[in-house]
């Protein structure tokens, strides 16, 4: 069970031999390495060709969260062996970015749990990634955030650094640590709205004028009017 | 100042880049040493607070 951030490249065959050597329980070890690509498909077209990727994570921070899904894994699925190996910097076309290895006593957990691990890799791990596109004629390359910030950042300006922007320490006492998976957005503080009844936790009478086992989207307008 | 969301309002105030970057609009997370936490979480206790736009995975 080992997770490693890193800017160094690393080898795919030495990985495997130092995971497998070690544990000969393992009968399956599936293995994905993600790599940069040339081509960047926005919105179904190829545009914007990505000559290089700049990753960018929050030391220890990176680590931590990796440390935490693998275990989620591991409590999945019965696994001998996983491995994560994430590179950070600068990446070119073609560059490895990413190792992960999960070895099981058989091909099922093995296959699973590292498509899981793949997945929340590419979607959820904290990096930063900066694409480098070709310059536009004259000038120096250009820098764009990726299509996920942009969507994600609706009214942050592209020149906003892609990096943690502000770092403020606070003076120790008190309070306890909280956990959380996920940054949420800023919500405008105050109480929350009062509780209406609604939801759950009302008592299910069928609601008048429907016919039992009536679709759910009928269902819920019955109820609207109802209210 | 009692919660990561008293500090963003603060840290408002320090400069326009400060007020762009933190603006209610943006999308960014905050973690409170090293670990993602909701904006309505105590400062209390905490050693290091960081600001970052949305993870794009690796």
């Amino acid at each position: 069970m080992t997770v490693r951030v890193q800017e160094a490249d690393f080898d795919i065959g030495a990985e495997i031999a130092a995971l497998t050597d070690a544990n000969k329980r393992i009968g399956g070890l599936a293995v994905f390495v993600g790599l940069v690509r040339e081509m960047h498909v926005r919105e179904g077209l190829h545009r914007d060709r990505i000559d290089a990727l700049t990753l960018e994570h929050y030391p220890g921070m990176t680590e931590q969260a990796l440390e935490a899904i693998e275990a989620e894994a591991k409590l999945r699925w019965p696994l001998e062996a996983t491995l994560i190996v994430h590179r950070y910097g600068r990446l070119e076309a073609g560059a490895r970015i990413v190792l992960v290895a999960v070895g099981s006593p058989h091909r099922e957990a093995a296959f699973e749990a590292c498509e899981f691990l793949v997945d929340w890799l590419k979607t959820k791990a904290p990096f930063w990634k900066l694409e480098e596109t070709p310059p536009a004629r004259s000038g120096s390359a250009r820098i764009k955030r990726t299509t996920r910030q942009r969507r994600a950042g609706r009214r942050s300006s592209p020149e906003s650094p892609s990096s943690p922007i502000i770092w403020a320490r606070c003076p120790k006492g008190g309070g306890g640590p909280v956990e959380a998976l996920r940054p949420v957005p800023l919500r405008p503080t105050g109480p929350p709205p009062p509780y209406d009844g609604g939801g759950i936790l009302r008592p299910s009478r069928p609601p008048v004028g429907c016919a039992a086992g009536a679709p759910q989207r009928r269902l819920r307008r019955c109820r609207r009017r109802r209210a | 100042m009692r919660t990561v969301g008293d500090l963003v309002v603060w840290l408002r105030k320090r400069s326009t880049g400060h007020a762009e970057a933190l603006a209610d609009g943006a999308a960014f997370g905050a973690a409170i040493d090293r670990r993602t936490v909701p904006f309505d979480t105590p400062l209390a206790g905490a050693t290091e607070v960081a600001f970052f736009p949305p993870f794009t995975g690796g």
